[in-house]
């Protein structure tokens, strides 16, 4: 099958996903408790007061009503109005996503910067005393919990130290891309400065996970036959290493690599609440907080096609990486 | 029943509903000491245009007095008629009303110099004069009326703004003089209170020239401070407005930006980034104090922490079984462990500076062995109760809760275990006008932002009331006369005999007055005031 099936396929599962998804939703408005209009309103507010802002809102009509009526939204884009703020849908969601994908990238990059090469050393110093090192690192990198090294990283690096400042986005990456072109530095070192700590806290369990992973996976790699094989044919070490051990190792890899971004980009609430980071996660949860429905069908719709979208971006890497398999 | 008469009783039943609905201002709107699940997000996409390349930590040494303000909340816009938490606190610093409420719980003048009520239904508002807008323009009558009429006849800021200045439905311009005219649905016991707590002024003609998403990004307002810089999701930038109608500010600049984690915030202050910042836990106060350049301040609030006792079912339908309970909790025990010793032990469901406390009661003693005896007086020996409470929506709520619960449990006689609810959930159980599936005891905060106790008894004591968490036919009847009552005197009497008979009757189970504390950085004085509202115009250098 060539790209162009396969692409067409996943759009269309795509669709059917967040169809299904948005449904589900549906289905649990109605069966949880919580009402959004007990939350706007105060607790002093009488029967009518409670009666007509549920009319304005829409609550009032029937929930496959409001099912159809969304669905007809969606096909326009129409996201809705968040019930709180009334405000536009798609404009909150735009507004919060650059932050969140600033931070899931950049502890993506982090991730991968260190995991790899730390992952490469291991395997191929096995037993020695590098390999224990970055195995016992990776063994606290996986089970420090998120909160507590935040925080941990905020009271050493900022209030001790002054290094980094303690929380907060200032300027987005694109604005500081801007500055930069005229010339002006400011803005995208107070970025950088700005994202270490987050970038960081956020990244650590990822890169812990893919060390472990990469010095697994070349380990088992280098026990194969063709490693020998290519030797004896007089490659040097570094390029059966690198060309060859290393691309087939990173294969399944990357597989983790794809849905471990889709996790960072709306998963990260724990970081953005100590690091006062605008991002989608914190939006969410006070979303789920308020009965703010259309926020939150409309978050899971974002958080959900940007999960397509990825894992169709890494399986179709997967399928260029590895010879084996064909668009399917 | 004669006609008359009925209608009369249609009119005051009417009245009373009016003005029982949400008398109380923000009720039990958390203090935000956790994240609040209410904060919401400023409004509209587009990029983000700040250009401010370094906000790092060191303060502007030499004269200028600037102030970087950190708060729990982020506001969903600059509308002070949609203030919704905190675009609230943040618009103080640059919207006024026209009374406002002192610490001792009185009336003062602010925009308003005189008032006085010309009949039932009609409040009589003498308005100051020489008051500017930040754009240049004088404050006149118009504005007033225009924008009592904003926040009660439109959609504007929908019910909940409404909701803020109840019982008023309209407002006039007098003929021929610098005064407004408050009409309310018959006699308005509350409307000076009403005005004292709500109705930021705005100017007519700058309003009607912009839609309502301007409004929400723009500010013109009679406060000290103008807006200079609106950064959404990020900051908002005030500085001083010289043509203030008191005297200038002290600080030349008010930067407000917002954390959601108290921790973040103790961060932020202790490393210098921001010189102000709002609820500190109990247990961080003493880092924050201990620290070289900073320090806390402690406050009362207008706020109450109590247990509701839905009295319709068994065993909190026992006057005896209520008082029991009453008595096997130890306030300020828990005040001194759970929260450091910030709180204080109440005696009736009202505090010293509410209009109608009964300065003659005294709160229930630590006595289990009375409470015990009580309980098998009650015929309710052996009982199984649940109470109820939420979780990072008041001040250390869950921890209070599990205290309460155990020292309730040490009774030989009584179980009581702590069940943690999520807000909206419990939200629903206990307003949906239901009493019958209410939770035995259900933890809850309390405000008046009228600092008077007619509204305050209106809202939780009323049995028709939504939140209606208590039921009797007599403390209906007292609220009524109360509310009803012109003779400010006669009103104060009877508010305080209903207080001692809500006291008696244990119609709540009573824990303590909330305290809340504030970090500053040392060169800031400034001292908190009970309604927790923050105004940058009361910071002065230390």
């Amino acid at each position: 099958m060539d790209f162009w099936n396969f692409f067409a396929k996943r759009i269309v599962q795509g669709v059917i996903v967040l169809f299904t998804a948005i449904t589900i939703v549906f289905l649990l408005r109605s069966v949880t408790p919580g009402n959004p209009v007990d939350l706007m309103v105060g607790f002093d507010a009488s029967q009518e007061v409670r009666d007509a802002v549920a009319r304005d809102l829409g609550l009032n009509q029937p929930i496959y009503v409001q099912f159809l009526n969304y669905l007809q939204g969606l096909l326009t884009g129409d996201l809705g109005y968040s019930y709180i703020s009334g405000t536009s849908v798609r404009a909150r969601l735009l507004d919060r996503l650059p932050a969140s994908i600033e931070l899931a990238v950049a502890a993506f990059v982090i991730a991968v910067t260190i995991s790899i090469p730390l992952g490469i050393i291991s395997a191929t110093k096995r037993q020695e005393p590098a390999d224990y090192l970055a195995t016992m690192l990776s063994l606290v990198g996986i089970s420090t919990p998120n909160f507590w090294l935040g925080i941990m990283l905020v009271l050493v690096a900022s209030v001790q130290f002054n290094l980094f400042p303690t929380s907060q986005r200032p300027i987005g990456l694109l604005p500081a891309i801007t500055l930069l072109f005229d010339g002006n530095t400011n803005g995208i070192v107070t970025w950088i400065s700005h994202i270490v700590l987050p970038a960081v806290t956020l990244g650590t369990y990822f890169t812990a996970l893919l060390m472990r992973l990469t010095r697994n996976g070349m380990i088992d790699e280098l026990g194969k036959n063709y490693v020998p094989a290519l030797r004896s044919k007089g490659l040097p070490q570094t390029l059966i290493l690198y060309k060859h051990v290393l691309r087939n190792t990173l294969i399944p890899i990357v597989t983790v690599m794809g849905l471990q971004l889709g996790t960072l980009i709306g998963g990260a609430v724990v970081v953005e609440a100590v690091f006062a980071w605008p991002g989608l996660g914190t939006l969410i949860i006070n979303a789920v907080n308020t009965r703010d429905w259309p926020l939150i069908q409309g978050a899971l719709i974002f958080v959900g096609t940007s999960f397509i979208i990825i894992n169709f971006v890494v399986d179709t890497l997967y399928a260029y990486i590895n010879p084996q398999v064909k668009y399917q | 029943m004669d006609e008359n008469s009925s209608r009369k009783i249609q009119n005051r039943r009417k009245f009373l509903k009016a003005v029982g609905v949400s008398s109380v201002g923000t009720t039990l709107a958390g203090c935000g000491s956790q994240s609040g699940p209410v904060a919401t997000d400023p409004d509209d996409g587009g990029g983000d245009t700040d250009t401010e390349a370094d906000d790092g930590g060191q303060q502007n040494g030499g004269d200028t007095f600037n102030i970087r303000i950190s708060i729990g909340e982020n506001p969903t816009g600059l509308d002070p008629h949609m203030a919704l938490g905190a675009t609230g606190s943040i618009m103080n610093q640059a919207y006024e009303t026209l009374l406002f409420i002192d610490k001792e719980g009185n009336l003062q003048p602010q925009l308003a110099t005189d008032w006085e009520r010309i009949e039932s239904g009609r409040a009589r508002i003498f308005l100051r004069e020489g008051v500017t807008f930040h754009n240049g323009d004088e404050m006149t009558a118009e504005d007033v009326a225009f924008s009592i009429r904003r926040i009660v006849k439109e959609d504007v800021g929908g019910i909940a703004a409404a909701l803020s200045l109840t019982g008023v439905i309209d407002a006039e311009v007098v003929e021929g003089e610098h005064a407004v005219d408050l009409l309310s649905d018959g006699l308005n016991t509350l409307v000076f209170k009403t005005v004292g707590g709500g109705g930021d002024i705005v100017q007519k003609s700058w309003i009607e020239e912009r839609s309502s998403d301007e409004v929400s990004q723009e500010v013109n307002g009679t406060g000290p401070f103008q807006l200079e810089q609106y950064n959404q999701g990020e900051s908002i930038l005030f500085s001083r407005f010289d043509d203030y109608w008191r005297e200038p500010a002290d600080a030349s600049e008010v930067r407000f930006t917002w954390a959601g984690e108290a921790s973040t915030r103790v961060s932020q202050l202790l490393a210098g980034e921001v010189d102000f910042i709002t609820n500190v836990p109990p247990d961080q106060a003493n880092r924050v104090e201990s620290n070289d350049g900073t320090g806390i301040q402690s406050g009362e609030t207008n706020r109450i922490l109590f247990c509701q006792c839905p009295n319709v079912f068994e065993p909190i339908n026992s006057k005896k079984f209520r008082q029991a309970l009453n008595y096997a909790i130890n306030p300020q025990e828990i005040i001194d462990n759970v929260l450091s010793g910030f709180g204080a032990v109440v005696s009736q469901p009202a505090l010293p500076q509410f209009f109608g406390y009964n300065p003659d009661l005294e709160p229930y003693p630590y006595d289990p062995e009375k409470a015990e005896q009580l309980v098998e007086e009650s015929g309710h020996a052996g009982a199984e109760i649940e109470l109820h409470n939420s979780v990072g929506r008041y001040l250390k709520d869950e921890a209070v809760a599990q205290a309460t619960a155990n020292q309730i449990d040490q009774l030989s006689n009584v179980s009581c275990t702590a069940v943690s609810r999520e807000w909206s959930s419990f939200v629903s159980n206990i307003a949906d006008g239901d009493m019958s599936n209410n939770p035995d005891l259900s933890q809850l905060g309390a405000e008046s932002s009228q600092v008077d106790s007619g509204g305050f008894h209106s809202t939780f004591f009323r049995s028709d009331a939504p939140l209606s968490g208590y039921q009797d036919e007599e403390i209906d009847e007292r609220i009524q006369m109360a509310l009803s009552e012109p003779d400010t005197e006669r009103r104060r009497e009877l508010l305080q005999e209903t207080n001692k008979k809500l006291r008696d009757d244990a119609a709540w189970l009573l824990q303590h007055q909330v305290y809340a504390i504030w970090g500053l950085n040392d060169k800031i004085s400034w001292d908190p005031v009970p309604s927790e509202e923050l105004y940058a115009y009361d910071m002065v250098p230390a």
